[in-house]
C-alpha cells in the first residue's frame, strides 16, 4: 500500500473520530447555551408571575408577552425551583412539542400551588440542528479538500524519492559509472541520496576488489599449474613405474587438469563480465550446433542418444568465442547429463534456442544450477560452471536463460530478445 | 632437426626440452625476448616454439620479425588459453599453429611433427616403423605395404600414438587430442577403448605386431624396442 494511502487512511479515521467528538461537543455546548437562555427567560417569567400574584393576589391565566404557558395545580407541599424538559401535545399541529419547564411552589390565599412555566423550545432545536449540519458540511469539505491537496502536493514532494528509486532499480554492481542521483532540496532526500551514493560506492569498490582478486588469483595460479601438469606428464613417462605409482600419477594429473579447467573457466567468467570479448561477427548458430554435435558424436553413439535437430539457419552478431562457448556448454551438458538411450531435442528459431534432453531428476531446483559451482551431484566430474558461463553470456547480450525440469526432461532455453 | 624454445618459465622449459630430446631433436632455449632476438638473427631453426608473454617483449613481435626475414622455420605459438586475440593475430602474422597452455607434451610433440612435415617435405613425408608406414597427407596407413582401411578416429589415434612412441598417453590426453578441449569432462571414455580395440584388430589382421599396449588402466602407448 502506498505511503500516501496509508497516511490518508489514518487521517480519515482520525477525522472521523474528530468529527464525532466535534459534533457531540457542539451539540452539548449549543444545547447548554440555549437551555441557559431559556432558563433565564423562565426565571424572568417566574418573577413576573410572582409579581402578579403579589399585586393581584391571584394567578395570571396566561402571559401576554410570550408564547410561554402557565399551569397551576394545588399541591400539599411547598417546592423549590426545578428545571426539566418535557413535551406537550400541540392541538393545532397534531404532534408533541418539546418544552422547557420551570416548576416552583407558591402560596396563595393560604393554599399551596405548584406552578409550571412552560416555554416551547421547537425553534431552539431547529437552530441546533442547523448549526450541526453546517458544521458537518464545513468539516467534510475541509477534510476532502485537504486530502485532495495532499495528493497533489505529495506527488510533487515525493518526486525526488521516486527518481532515486528508479536510479536504484537500474543500478548494477558491474556498471562503470558510479550511482548518480538527482539533485533535490528536501533535507531528508538529500541525506538519503548522499547515503545511497556512499553505500553504492563502497559496495562497488568491494565488488571491484573481489573481482580483481579472482582475476589475479586465476592468473597467478596459471603458471605453477602448468608446471605441475608438465612435470606430472614427464614423470608419467619414466621407466619402471609400477601400477600403483602410475595410478597415483594419473589421479594427480586428473586433479591438476580439473584445477586448470577451473582456473580457465573462472578467467573466462571474469572476461565475459568485463566485456573483454569484442569483435562481433555474424555467426550461424545452426552450423555451430552441427559441428559441436559432430565433435561429440562418439559420446552420443556410446550413450545411444536419439537426436532431433530442427534449426533455422540465420546469422547472429556475437564474438565467435562466446558463441562457441554458449553452444558448446549447452550441448555438452545435454550429452553429459543424459541417460543411456535417452534423447536430445534441439530447436532453434529467431526468437529462441531450445535444448531439451532426458535426464534424471535433479537434486535441487533447476534455477539453482545457474549459480556458480552448482552441480547435479557432488561426485560429478563437472565443475558446475557451465551454466553459470552460459548465463553470463546471455546477461551480457541482454538475452534470458530459462531452465526447467519437467516430465523427466531437462530444458534450457535461450530467449534472444534483441534480434 | 633443430628447434628453438622461447619460454620464460624455466622449469617448464626443462620438461619440454627433455621430452623432445628423446625424439632426437636439437633444442635451444631462450628465456627472454632479447636472447630470442639474438638467436633468431644468428641461427637457422626448423621450428620455433614461442611463448607470447615474455620478459622484455611480446612473442608476436618475434613472429613478425621472423616473417620479415622470410625465415623458413615453422612457428608454433604457445600461449595462455582464452587469449583468443593472440591466437588470431599470431595466425594472421603467419604462425603455423597455436597451442594453448597448459598442454600435454604428447600434444605438443604431435603439433611440432605436423609443422615439420608440412615445412620440410612439402607434405610428402612418410612415417614408418618396421612393418607400419603412414602417409599423413593421404591419411593412409600401410602394413607390409598393403593399405588398411581405418576410420577417421582410428587413423588419428594411430598417428598420435605413433608420433609419441614409447610414451604413456593417458585417456584424457587422447580424448583431448581427438575430441577437443571439453572432451576430458565427459564421464566415460569407453569409446576410446573400443576405438583402440578396433585399431589393434585391424593392424593384427594385416599382420602387424601388437605395438599398442594398454598401460594399467591409465592409458595406452605405442611400444617399440628402442
Amino acid at each position: 500500500m502506498k505511503l500516501l494511502t496509508q497516511t490518508n487512511r489514518r487521517y480519515f479515521y482520525i477525522s472521523l473520530i474528530a468529527l464525532v467528538l466535534n459534533t457531540v461537543t457542539l451539540l452539548w455546548g449549543v444545547s447548554k447555551l440555549f437551555d441557559h437562555f431559556v432558563d433565564e427567560r423562565l426565571v424572568q417569567l417566574q418573577a413576573e408571575v410572582l409579581n402578579y400574584v403579589h399585586r393581584y393576589d391571584s394567578l395570571p391565566v396566561f402571559f401576554q408577552s410570550t408564547s410561554a404557558k402557565l399551569l397551576a395545580h394545588r399541591s400539599v407541599a411547598m417546592q423549590g425551583n426545578s428545571f426539566r424538559d418535557t413535551t406537550l401535545f400541540n392541538d393545532i399541529e397534531q404532534e408533541k412539542e418539546p418544552f422547557r419547564c420551570l416548576r416552583f411552589g407558591l402560596r396563595l390565599r393560604d393554599e399551596n400551588y405548584q406552578i409550571d412555566i412552560l416555554q416551547s423550545v421547537v425553534e431552539t432545536e431547529d437552530i441546533v440542528g442547523m448549526v450541526l449540519s453546517l458544521n458537518l458540511i464545513l468539516i467534510l469539505a475541509t477534510v476532502f479538500g485537504l486530502f485532495w491537496a495532499q495528493k497533489k502536493l505529495s506527488a510533487r514532494l515525493w518526486q525526488p524519492f521516486y527518481h532515486t528509486l528508479a536510479s536504484l532499480r537500474s543500478f548494477h554492481l558491474t556498471q562503470k559509472d558510479p550511482l548518480l542521483l538527482a539533485k533535490t532540496t528536501t533535507d531528508e532526500f538529500v541525506e538519503l541520496n548522499a547515503s545511497l551514493e556512499r553505500l553504492s560506492e563502497r559496495v562497488r569498490h568491494d565488488y571491484r576488489s573481489l573481482k580483481r582478486f579472482t582475476e589475479d588469483a586465476s592468473h597467478e595460479i596459471q603458471t605453477p599449474l602448468a608446471v605441475i601438469r608438465i612435470k606430472l606428464d614427464t614423470l608419467l613417462q619414466s621407466a619402471g613405474l609400477n601400477e600403483e605409482q602410475l595410478t597415483h600419477l594419473h589421479n594427480a594429473q586428473r586433479a591438476a587438469a580439473r584445477l586448470s579447467r577451473l582456473q580457465q573457466n573462472l578467467l573466462l567468467l571474469v572476461k565475459i563480465e568485463n566485456s573483454q570479448f569484442r569483435g562481433q561477427e555474424s555467426i550461424s548458430l545452426k552450423q555451430l550446433i552441427a559441428s559441436k554435435l559432430e565433435m561429440l558424436e562418439d559420446f552420443i553413439v556410446s550413450k545411444n542418444l536419439h537426436i532431433s535437430n530442427e534449426c533455422e539457419d540465420f546469422s547472429i552478431l556475437l564474438p565467435p568465442f562466446l558463441a562457441e562457448t554458449l553452444i558448446g556448454n549447452l550441448i555438452s551438458n545435454a550429452v553429459k547429463h543424459n541417460l543411456k538411450g535417452g534423447s536430445i531435442q534441439i530447436q532453434l528459431d529467431k526468437s529462441s534456442l531450445n535444448i531439451c534432453n532426458s535426464s534424471t531428476q535433479p537434486e535441487v531446483p533447476p534455477i539453482e544450477f545457474l549459480a556458480r559451482f552448482r552441480r547435479g551431484d557432488s561426485q560429478s566430474e563437472g565443475l558446475g560452471l557451465g551454466l553459470a558461463i552460459v548465463k553470463e553470456i546471455c546477461d551480457q547480450q541482454g538475452w534470458t536463460l530459462e531452465v526447467k525440469f519437467e516430465n523427466g526432461n531437462w530444458t534450457s532455453i535461450v530467449h534472444f530478445h534483441s534480434i | 632437426m633443430k628447434l628453438l624454445l622461447i619460454e620464460d618459465e624455466h622449469v617448464m622449459a626443462q620438461s619440454i626440452i627433455a621430452y623432445l630430446r628423446q625424439d632426437g631433436y636439437l633444442i635451444e632455449h631462450a628465456l627472454n625476448f632479447a636472447t630470442a632476438v639474438q638467436k633468431i638473427e644468428v641461427y637457422e631453426y626448423d621450428c620455433i616454439l614461442v611463448d607470447i608473454m615474455l620478459p622484455g617483449g611480446s612473442g608476436l613481435d618475434l613472429v613478425h620479425s621472423l616473417k620479415k626475414q622470410a625465415s623458413a622455420a615453422g612457428i608454433l605459438i604457445l600461449s595462455a588459453k582464452n587469449a583468443l586475440d593472440d591466437r588470431l593475430t599470431g595466425l594472421e602474422l603467419g604462425a603455423d599453429d597455436y597451442l594453448a597452455k597448459p598442454f600435454h607434451l604428447a600434444e605438443l610433440n604431435a603439433r611440432i611433427k605436423a609443422i615439420l612435415r608440412r615445412r620440410q617435405f612439402a607434405g610428402n613425408a612418410e612415417l614408418s616403423y618396421a612393418e607400419i608406414k603412414i602417409n599423413p597427407d593421404a591419411r593412409q596407413v600401410f602394413v607390409l605395404d598393403k593399405p588398411i582401411d581405418l576410420t577417421r578416429k582410428e587413423y588419428d589415434l594411430l598417428l598420435f600414438l605413433f608420433i609419441n612412441k614409447n610414451r604413456v598417453l593417458t585417456r584424457e590426453t587422447i580424448a583431448e587430442h581427438l575430441w577437443g578441449d571439453d572432451a576430458d569432462q565427459m564421464d566415460s571414455f569407453d569409446f576410446i577403448y573400443s576405438h583402440i580395440k578396433n585399431l589393434r584388430k585391424k593392424l593384427n589382421d594385416h599382420g602387424a605386431n601388437d605395438y599398442v599396449k594398454a598401460v594399467y588402466g591409465v592409458g595406452y602407448k605405442f611400444s617399440v624396442n628402442s
